[in-house]
């Protein structure tokens, strides 16, 4: 006779269990979500300023406030910096096209020997652009236009980064009239 | 017999409760699987957060200028102090390191060499004599530091970070924390 009243508690229970993992799992996807939106070490869209320094051949570069930068942080000695040669080549590629400025920075003097011409390579920056580039990993590839982050990755470049970062180049190609190369100013 | 009535009480709860073992099933799964990833997430926010304000232990002063690459610091300088240059109030700071430094050397044996690194490349021209030397460029692994600073004074005894001491409001204060560090 008891069954049904212990059935019914039971189903009580039993609900009240449902409902609470329910809500603990639109919680956690709340949680995801949040921490999904925090940005690991750079926040696109927000001041970033251009480069400045020497490059490996002791000329010195000068900062431009307008231009558009394809910025690079990598070593010759870093094996992952080659593994995404592929990409980086067509990210340097569409870079020029939406004239903007390919920079190379090393994190320690010496990480660059080999000289390219397309391409600063700085091995000495200021306090101001090192207060915004975190230089401890390499590679990364920035984009920085107008001062400020527009696309950022980390670590070894892969297909979608660079559909994703072609995109931003279309945009920047169309302002390009506005803003100019610093390359042949240092 | 008793087996029966049990399976049969959970069969009529889980009809009763409107999920199918499935669904509860499927709730405990995403629960977990959420779990894990939310904490995947919270690491690689610390792991960046650790990059961001990661603080070399040893100072490697290779700077650039129109004479190249060189390391300004004399051999003997044990104790190398470095410290962030604003261009927007660089006669306060150029006032303020000075005192620093007068501070220091009137009550500290130790050889200390002090370096003022300018925020904006070579933007930091003094106009009168002092007692340190200003670089304008530095590897970014050692610029980055001195940037984070915010001001504050680095201090590396026999090229390893010994301390970051924080810029007080007087430069006296300054400089009896950095005599005491190196005491």
């Amino acid at each position: 006779m008891n069954e049904p009243r212990r059935l019914s508690r039971a189903t009580v229970v039993v609900k009240w269990l449902s409902g609470f993992l329910l809500a603990t799992v639109l919680g956690q996807v709340g949680v995801l979500m949040w921490l999904r939106a925090e940005p690991g070490i750079y926040r696109n869209g927000r001041p970033f300023p251009p480069p400045a320094g020497y490059t490996i051949d002791g000329r010195r570069v000068h900062r431009s406030p307008t231009a558009c930068y394809l910025i690079r942080v990598t070593s010759d000695s870093c094996p992952y910096c080659r593994q995404d040669e592929k990409e980086y080549q067509l990210l340097r590629t569409q870079a020029k096209s939406a004239e903007c400025t390919v920079v190379e920075v090393a994190p320690m003097a010496g990480d660059i020997v080999a000289a390219f011409e397309d391409r600063i390579q700085l091995e000495f920056i200021d306090a101001e652009f090192a207060g915004a580039l975190v230089p401890y990993l390499t590679p990364q590839t920035l984009i920085v236009e107008g001062g400020i982050l527009r696309w950022h990755s980390i670590g070894v470049l892969r297909g979608p980064d660079v559909s994703s970062a072609a995109g931003l180049f279309r945009g920047t190609q169309a302002r390009a009239g506005s803003s100019r190369s610093v390359l042949g100013r240092y | 017999m008793r087996v029966q009535q049990v399976s049969k009480a959970t069969i009529a709860l889980v009809r009763a409760s409107g999920l199918g073992i499935v669904g509860l099933g499927l709730l405990v799964t995403a629960e977990v699987r959420l779990a894990s990833l939310n904490v995947a997430e919270w690491q690689r926010i610390q792991a960046a957060r650790d990059r961001v304000q990661y603080q070399p232990n040893w100072v490697r002063l290779t700077t650039g200028g129109p004479g190249g690459a060189a390391d300004p610091s004399p051999p003997s300088a044990e104790v190398v102090a470095l410290f962030m240059l604003r261009v927007s109030s660089l006669v306060d700071d150029l006032r303020y390191w000075n005192q620093v430094i007068e501070s220091v050397e009137s009550d500290n044996t130790k050889s200390v060499w002090f370096l003022g690194v300018c925020d904006s490349g070579d933007s930091c021209t003094p106009q009168e004599p002092i007692g340190f030397r200003i670089e304008g460029f530095l590897e970014a692994a050692q610029a980055r530091p001195v940037a984070m600073a915010q001001g504050d004074l680095l201090v590396y005894r026999d090229r390893r970070f010994l301390t970051r001491l924080a810029r007080a409001v007087e430069p006296n204060l300054t400089a009896q924390a950095l005599v005491g560090a190196l005491r």
